[in-house]
């Protein structure tokens, strides 16, 4: 009986602790724009989807671009996985991050966060 | 006295800078009127008859402090574009500014009155959007987004529909003039109608879309429906009546 609970437990903290799923988007430098502020980077995909770099907070490391690519998703995939989902409660379940491809087969792996922004200005 | 009360915010430091240049600030709606705007009698007097129309000064009031983080500034630009009457900026260290291009303003009164209300609407949603944010700028995260769901669902809803998550195959388009040509226009033409009821009704509908051509409210409207408007708005805009400028 003692065993029984005890495996019942390791499965519910296990459930529990387990990692948010990753999700990579390729950041490609003829297409995708950074906004930089003093200590944090927004990275803006695909011409409007933003995602902010917070330094402190979040980590880069350098990865082998061959090791990651198989990972990625463009943002279309992503949403199109999550269609059932609630939006924007739906983002609570990943961890995202943005891969630069640098020179050779190094790339640059930056977690970042969700983040919505609108105009910086209104013009008629 | 202000910064006693209220610390020095970005709206005193904004506002000292104003005065020192010349200008005035509303202390009682947290307005700044910066010296250019101050000095052009157009501009200065639509906005002092503007103040004496309910619907304007009920959007003007949003922005007291105790309503509102946002801040109003009213200024003038001589570099915009022809083609540009006026643009509305997002909130920068908590000031929306609201900037008129003096070059545009050979028109007339109510038209420049037009150009105020169709301003001062956007002003009203960065004024929301901020009050979600409570940053400076406007930059939601997930639990602001739901709360803009929340307070705002209309604006939530078309933000989400024309810039966040614009559906495949559709343009991204103005959130704020897809939203305005849906619902504000009849705020536009009462605002209008205040400033000076002397005109056709069908005068103030026209203004009331000026600004709005590139939205899907416009787009659904008839081909006449569309040149009738138009029409309307030359004929008005070509009868040199009470000028601005």
């Amino acid at each position: 009986m003692k065993n029984l609970i005890f495996l019942f437990l390791l499965v519910s903290l296990n459930s529990y602790s387990q990692e948010k799923e990753k999700i990579i988007f390729l950041f490609e430098n003829d297409r995708d724009t950074v906004i930089n502020s003093q200590s944090d980077n927004i990275y803006m995909i695909e011409g409007k989807h933003t995602f902010k770099f917070i330094n402190g907070k979040h980590e880069k490391v350098e990865v082998n671009f061959n090791s990651v690519k198989e990972h990625l998703v463009t943002y279309k995939e992503f949403l199109k996985k999550n269609k059932s989902k609630k939006y924007p409660e739906l983002f609570s379940n990943y961890v995202f991050y943005i891969l630069i491809k640098e020179k050779n087969s190094s790339a640059c792996l930056i977690q970042v966060e969700k983040v919505w922004l609108v105009e910086d200005k209104m013009v008629d | 006295m202000y910064i006693e009360a209220n610390g020095c915010n970005g709206f005193a430091q904004a506002a000292a800078e104003a005065m020192c240049e010349g200008g005035e600030v509303d202390w009682a709606y947290e307005v700044i009127l910066d010296s250019s705007f101050v000095n052009n009698p157009c501009l200065y007097g639509v906005y002092e008859d503007m103040g004496k129309a309910p619907t304007f000064n009920n959007y003007l009031q949003n922005f007291e402090p105790q309503f509102s983080v946002a801040h109003l500034r009213l200024s003038t630009s001589t570099t915009l574009p022809s083609t540009t009457n006026a643009e509305t900026s997002a909130p920068q260290n908590y000031v929306i500014t609201i900037t008129f291009n003096v070059n545009n303003l050979d028109r007339p009164r109510l038209s420049v009155a037009r150009t105020f209300i169709h301003e001062m609407i956007h002003a009203e949603m960065f004024r929301k959007l901020l009050s979600v944010a409570q940053h400076p700028s406007i930059q939601l995260s997930q639990e602001q987004l739901i709360q803009l769901r929340n307070d705002f669902p209309g604006l939530y809803d078309y933000y989400k529909r024309w810039k966040w998550e614009v559906p495949e195959g559709q343009s991204p388009s103005s959130a704020q003039h897809q939203a305005m040509a849906q619902h504000y226009r009849d705020i536009i033409e009462q605002a209008l109608r205040e400033f000076d009821d002397s005109h056709p009704d069908e005068l103030y509908e026209a203004l009331a879309w000026i600004g709005l051509e590139d939205t899907v409210t416009w787009s659904n409207l008839s081909q006449t429906e569309r040149d009738n408007i138009n029409q309307t708005i030359t004929d008005f805009n070509s009868s040199n009546s009470d000028n601005c400028q």
